[in-house]
């Protein structure tokens, strides 16, 4: 176990078992995500209160737990990183902002459109909508402070700090609805043992849950290996890849 | 089938919505590839630089 | 100890010899809110019901303007590669420097708030500590977090721009925090649980954001 882990984390080897994997998540998460949407869309029964405006749900959960886990998956990266110095933490950083960020703002935006039938505004300053912005904000951050730096390994130990500085914020996202009086409904899917949608609804969004996850997965091999390129420039193993 | 894309008067929102989160879904599948492009082409450049430092 | 103290010193000798630096903050924060107050009615009870924000946006803003420099300076002289070769603990500079940060910008638009308040139509009395109590948890944590994020750009050479966007976002709560224990002050309710989450916040990032600041500081010289 403990072998065939630190062959992995050395590039050349991670670069092709990313070629080897990804392709299968990226056709994996398109046939979930597909029938996740064409289910939810189509199959799935109307919500006796919201109508067919629930069927947002299949898009905005997605996003929204895709951009908490991938900024705890963020900064894990960074203290691993910063403590075992291992190369592919550090380019897990980098790999996982834009993705975050993506997710994010998807989350954001399809809230707004959720928001604007159910509650009657795009936008409210409330608990859960301010930290879910904040958040994006910090994927920005961690973006544009990647980006200024020359020097990759600098980049990445500085993009590790912020990450772990701004990870307080990830409790508050996820329990604003329950600590503050949020006007957004609390979570449907995971509270387990007793679910409070029915199985033609929740299997739709497993679906597409679990092919977001697999999409931002296949997205994070590929962008860990083009920062693995790029750090690796002067390395055999590139050189004789790029010669092609 | 034309009232499924009226979505109960919500279809604005409820496609809106997909749209938006198709095209997120694609440029999550494209966008790691454009920059691998982007890499390569960086890496040829350095190549080059480096090989003219070295004649 | 003795880092946090020398460091402390040196950093006040260094602000004495330039004096009129030490008075842009304050000055700065004293324009932002007037000019929040000319640019609504005269008189318009609707202005002391934005204090609040108006007073901790500023403060904020101000902060920042002298969070560039913070290590700049430090690290084109040498002092800052020094602190790290000697033997004391650098945790302890920067510390000390977090603790002047706040002595020279953040204790002056502390005094200034109070006035700058009432100029608003902010009420007198119990709401006006409330939201002084808030700006004295608040403005070391500005002190904090805008040094760490000082730290992390410093070996940057235009982190101007960059700074703020770092910087603000990890301030979010504190003006949250601040602003709705005033808001909650002026309107008569009790305004100690924000003060409380602002006291949970300063601990929390006193505890870890020194040690944050100097692992970033260490990273500049690698």
């Amino acid at each position: 176990m403990w072998t065939w882990f630190h062959r992995l984390a050395s590039p050349p080897s991670f670069y092709r078992f990313a070629d080897r994997v990804a392709p299968w998540l990226a056709v994996a998460a398109l046939l979930l995500l597909g029938y996740g949407l064409f289910a939810g869309l189509w199959i799935a029964p109307k919500d006796y209160q919201q109508g067919d405006a629930f069927r947002i749900i299949y898009v905005h959960v997605p996003a929204a737990a895709l951009s908490l886990s991938l900024y705890t998956g963020m900064a894990i990266a960074g203290v691993v990183a910063l403590i075992w110095r291992i190369k592919l933490a550090e380019c897990a950083i980098v790999a996982l902002a834009p993705i975050g960020a993506s997710f994010t703002a998807l989350a954001l935006v399809t809230g707004m459109l959720w928001g604007k039938p159910m509650w009657g505004a795009y936008w409210v300053w409330d608990a859960r909508l301010t930290s879910e912005l904040v958040l994006l904000f910090l994927y920005l951050g961690v973006i544009g402070l990647d980006q200024a730096f020359l020097d990759r390994r600098a980049a990445a130990r500085a993009c590790a700090l912020l990450a772990i500085v701004g990870a307080v914020n990830v409790p508050i996202v996820k329990y604003s609805v329950e600590w503050w009086n949020s006007l957004h409904q609390a979570s449907t899917i995971l509270k387990f043992g007793k679910p409070t949608i029915t199985a033609e609804m929740a299997i739709p969004l497993y679906a597409s849950l679990l092919g977001a996850y697999l999409l931002a997965g296949m997205a994070a091999l590929r962008r860990m290996q083009n920062e693995v390129l790029l750090r690796e420039r002067r390395a055999g193993w590139v050189r004789e890849l790029t010669a092609v | 089938m034309g009232e499924m894309f009226k979505m109960g008067g919500y279809e604005v929102y409820v496609w809106g919505s997909v749209l938006l989160g198709v095209a997120v879904y694609a440029w999550n599948l494209v966008a790691p590839s454009l920059q691998r492009r982007a890499v390569l082409a960086r890496l040829a450049e350095g190549d080059e630089e480096s090989s003219g430092d070295a004649s | 100890m003795s880092a946090f103290l020398v460091t402390v010193a040196r950093e006040l000798r260094i602000a004495a010899r330039n004096k009129a630096s030490l008075l842009m903050p304050p000055l700065f924060f004293a324009i932002v809110v007037t000019l929040f107050a000319l640019g609504g009615k005269p008189g318009d009870p609707q202005l002391a019901a934005v204090a609040p924000s108006v007073l901790w946006v500023g403060a904020l803003l101000a902060a920042l303007l002298t969070l560039d420099r913070l290590f700049r300076g430090d690290l084109d002289d040498g002092w800052l590669e020094q602190v790290f070769i000697a033997p004391a603990s650098p945790v302890g500079m920067v510390l000390g420097k977090f603790a002047a940060h706040w002595l020279l910008t953040g204790l002056p638009l502390l005094l200034l708030a109070a006035p700058l308040a009432l100029q608003l139509g902010f009420p007198s009395g119990a709401p006006l500590g409330w939201l002084l109590l808030g700006l004295l948890m608040g403005t070391p944590l500005l002190s904090i977090v805008g040094g760490f994020a000082a730290a992390l750009t410093v070996s940057l050479p235009r982190a101007g721009l960059l700074l703020p966007v770092l910087v603000l976002p990890l301030l979010a709560p504190v003006v949250i925090f601040g602003s709705g224990a005033a808001r909650a002050a002026q309107a008569g309710l009790d305004a100690s649980g924000p003060i409380y989450f602002l006291a949970f916040l300063l601990v929390l990032s006193l505890t870890l954001l020194p040690w944050a600041a100097t692992a970033a500081l260490r990273s500049a010289f690698d």
